[in-house]
């Protein structure tokens, strides 16, 4: 069976029917059968419709996707392999009226994949994602984008798309500006109302699409800019910090929105986002980049192992009591009441097992051996 | 199609439906937002034009249309400066969509009428008044009329009209050289070339010549002015002109003038004369029914002026039929009509033709280009014409090079500037402006050419007394003004050409740029 199918079933079986919809739109999305899309919307349409009592929005729901569930099991599982979107090769940026210089960096996008790219403010984060999306000029090196036109950097700059932290206002309804977006991309009359229609319902945007932008909170303002850039249909898509304006639910609910929509069966892209959320990044990114000074210091995927085990612990004892717990096998770092316990001959789960042999007191613990947070 | 959207005004249905159907569809030409702007000023125009015809409605009265287009030249840039805001709202080409050159030329087509429609309001009432007088009192007519008039009033008052005029205003001119000759010079010319023409009129040969008479200095274009004027010339030959002065009998006036078919006093004479057999009961009872059609109480101060200094025949028959009021009433229709379109005296379409050119332009230009390398033209453009382009004039003079011959070389530079600079990795301001420039330039190129052609074609070469001089030979006037209205009206043609050549690829290739 379909996986998709399975965890569709899944999500429905324990009664999670928001993220069951979204799954069943991406599923749908996939198929590019206008008429199964049309009906999983009008499901879609019940499960948000705030006429109804929640229970009978259920019953209703339940009763008309099982359709849409069906057609999807009939269908055959496809399998995107990931391509390659950008050779990036030892690009470099100095600026002309500043002395910050984002020193040389190369590395592959494909579709389906996820780059985080993380460090502190002022390091070079949106120089770098200035450079991939083609606003700003590079020094040195050169980065090549594979499968969009070659006719320019117009083309480039309609096949990437760019979302800056500080997105810029909309005007009139949202909705206008959404069948707009689809308008340029080509999707004219019916597949462009129905793919404004898509895109609201699966971001979660319907109720809102006839306000205007100074009605809605930063965070619907992200979700909106995304569903914007989504309906150009970009080939990879550039965030930059796209969390710092969402609460910690939205959070993740954008990162598995993007997780999701960038391993479309039908049309994948490629993603590639900076943010200060290094866990919250770390969950979704297929490949994590740190940038300190302007130098990528770190750049692995998620099996990359590391020779030191560091274990980030939240405690009220003293950095002494620690000492004489771990007694040397461990370096300690505090950092406004987190503690970071580095040692290249303990594990973190044994350097656990000794503080709670040694009766510590420990509120908070995560192991960030294979994060970025240690570079921090 | 169940759709909803925003709530604008006394909008009707089907310009919103019709709006949607673009945005889904056509977007760049949606973003220009021409169905609510023709609907929106469309509506305005007519409304006001409605109101200002009811308002005026006597059209002998004097026109009050200052204050209203003082107010509608404020509602118009309200009216403007909210289609720009929403203009600014969408941007195809900034936000790279699938835009192709026609869409581009097809855009600046629908900027050019929109800025039209909003850009009509101040002109409403000067229009509803052309069209207004003309239906009313048709110029063919008017003039007619004040030709009848000034018949009616020399033959029904000829008793008070002197005519010792008909012997002794014969004023000779030496239409070969254009300059005044002495008196023995013309004496001789008269004896040996006029002396058969004026066989049969002795007397007034003679009288002429004991008189001395005065010979004003006349250079060609005057000479051609009196000639156009008809028939109160005779021609003797090509080099001497008999021009035959008569008292003035236009008591009234159109401003029309002899182009548009009012008499010469002469001709008023001869037609009056055919009139002094007959009774004076029927031109009397026409004349008032015709001084009645046009009089009225409002005032016109230069009604009155222009009796002011008249012959004391005329000031007689002016108050004895109350003229002033009747030239009142021609005065307050000649001001309402010619005023649109009329190319002779005043350029208002010109002017409105213009107007809507350089804003859409500039809007065109603002939507294809950065704010900064936007406002820095202007800047570059204020500083470039108003102060260098002073400096370098004065050179010029010296130089003798012609101002056109400046602009064209100027153009050339830019040209230049935008080939070197065309493969360029980053967004640079700097060819930003030479491009916005260029394209300002291009617009105004086909005139250039022919207002440079035609300073070439005046400039003749000649051989005279062994030397060479160099003679300005004038092109007639309404050949150059018909050519250049011609051109003028080619520009706009001529610039979607170059939109779809190069302009929209120029554009496109640097905004698309990554910046420095």
């Amino acid at each position: 069976m379909n996986p998709i199918v399975e965890q569709i079933q899944e999500y429905l079986q324990h009664d999670d029917f928001d993220l069951a919809n979204r799954r069943i739109l991406d599923a749908v999305a996939d198929t590019a059968d206008n008429k199964l899309i049309d009906t999983a919307l009008q499901c879609s349409a019940i499960l948000h419709d705030e006429d109804y009592e929640h229970s009978e929005k259920i019953i209703r729901y339940t009763e008309q996707i099982g359709v849409v569930i069906e057609a999807l099991k009939q269908r055959p599982v496809l399998e995107s392999t990931p391509k390659v979107l950008a050779l990036v090769k030892e690009i470099e940026k100095q600026y002309t009226a500043s002395s910050f210089k984002l020193y040389p960096i190369s590395f592959k996008i494909h579709t389906g994949k996820i780059i985080g790219v993380v460090g502190e403010n002022g390091n070079g984060k949106t120089t770098l994602l200035g450079c991939l999306s083609g606003m700003l000029s590079i020094t040195a090196g050169s980065i090549i984008y594979k499968d969009i036109a070659q006719s320019g950097y117009y083309a480039v700059k309609h096949k990437v798309a760019f979302i800056p932290q500080r997105i810029p206002e909309w005007y009139g309804l949202l909705k206008d500006n959404l069948n707009f977006s689809a308008s340029i991309a080509g999707l004219f009359d019916a597949e462009n109302i129905r793919n404004v229609n898509f895109m609201m319902e699966r971001l979660g945007l319907t109720k809102y699409a006839h306000l205007t932008w100074s009605q809605i909170s930063s965070g619907y303002r992200t979700r909106f800019e995304i569903a914007r850039v989504l309906l150009q249909k970009p080939q990879l898509l550039i965030l930059d910090e796209p969390l710092a304006n969402l609460d910690i639910k939205a959070q993740q609910t954008l990162l598995m929105d993007l997780k999701f929509m960038t391993k479309s069966q039908n049309q994948p892209i490629g993603v590639v986002l900076s943010s200060q959320q290094l866990h919250e990044v770390e969950k979704v990114a297929d490949t994590m980049f740190f940038i300190k000074n302007g130098k990528c210091i770190h750049q692995s995927d998620s099996s990359t192992n590391s020779v030191d085990a560091v274990l980030e612990i939240e405690s009220k004892v003293s950095r002494e009591a620690l000492e004489q717990a771990l007694q040397g096998n461990a370096t300690i770092q505090f950092n406004g009441g987190i503690f970071t316990l580095t040692s290249s001959m303990l594990s973190t789960k044994e350097m656990l097992m000794i503080l709670m042999e040694n009766n510590i007191e420990i509120n908070y613990s995560r192991d960030i051996t294979h994060s970025t947070k240690r570079y921090f | 199609m169940n759709f909803q959207t925003a709530n604008r005004p006394f909008c009707p249905g089907f310009i919103k439906k019709f709006d949607r159907k673009l945005l889904l569809r056509y977007p760049e030409s949606w973003s220009s937002r021409f169905p609510l702007v023709w609907w929106y000023a469309g509506m305005a125009n007519l409304i006001i034009a409605a109101f200002y015809l009811l308002t005026n409605l006597d059209l002998l009265e004097q026109p009050s249309r200052i204050i209203w287009i003082t107010m509608l030249s404020i509602s118009s840039i309200i009216g403007g400066v909210v289609w720009i805001m929403y203009l600014l709202r969408f941007n195809v080409f900034k936000r790279f969509g699938i835009v192709s050159p026609g869409q581009s030329v097809l855009t600046f087509v629908l900027y050019i009428v929109n800025i039209a429609f909003i850009l009509l309001l101040p002109f409403i009432p000067t229009f509803v008044d052309q069209i207004h007088t003309e239906i009313a009192y048709p110029k063919k007519e008017v003039v007619e009329d004040v030709n009848q008039i000034n018949t009616y009033l020399t033959a029904i008052e000829a008793d008070r009209i002197p005519t010792y005029w008909e012997e002794d205003t014969v004023i000779l001119f030496d239409a070969e050289t254009y300059r005044d000759i002495n008196a023995a010079d013309a004496l001789t010319i008269l004896d040996t070339d006029v002396s058969s023409f004026f066989e049969g009129q002795a007397e007034i040969f003679n009288e002429a010549q004991n008189r001395r008479i005065f010979y004003p200095k006349m250079n060609s274009w005057y000479l051609q002015k009196f000639i156009d004027r008809g028939d109160s010339i005779i021609k003797i030959s090509d080099k001497l002109y008999v021009f035959i002065q008569t008292p003035n009998l236009n008591f009234c006036t159109s401003s029309y003038g002899a182009i548009d078919g009012q008499w010469p006093s002469s001709k008023i004479y001869k037609e009056a004369k055919k009139l002094s057999g007959k009774s004076k009961i029927k031109p009397k009872f026409h004349l008032n029914s015709l001084l009645n059609k046009y009089r009225t109480d409002a005032q016109n101060l230069f009604a009155r002026q222009q009796n002011e200094n008249e012959d004391v025949f005329k000031e007689d028959i002016s108050l004895k039929y109350d003229l002033v009021k009747v030239q009142s009433g021609l005065n307050n229709l000649m001001q309402r009509n010619g005023s649109w379109l009329y190319t002779q005296q005043i350029p208002l379409f010109s002017i409105y033709y213009n107007l809507v050119l350089t804003i859409a332009l500039l809007v065109f230009i603002f939507r294809h280009t950065t704010k900064k390398a936007f406002f820095l033209s202007l800047l570059y453009a204020f500083v470039l014409y108003a102060i260098a382009g002073i400096i370098i004039q004065a050179l010029l003079i010296k130089l003798s090079i012609d101002n056109t011959a400046y602009s064209v070389f100027f153009f050339i530079i830019l040209c230049l500037i935008l080939l070197t600079q065309r493969k360029r990795l980053y967004r640079s301001t700097n060819y930003g402006i030479v491009l916005n420039m260029f394209v300002v330039m291009i617009i105004s190129y086909p005139t250039l050419i022919i207002k440079f052609l035609l300073d070439l074609n005046q400039v003749v070469k000649m051989e005279q007394g062994g030397a060479t001089i160099t003679q300005i030979i004038p092109i007639p006037e309404s050949f150059s003004t018909n050519l250049l209205t011609a051109v003028l009206f080619l520009q706009i043609p001529f610039f979607m050409i170059c939109i779809f050549l190069f302009i929209h690829d120029l554009y496109k290739k640097w905004y698309a740029l990554p910046e420095a």
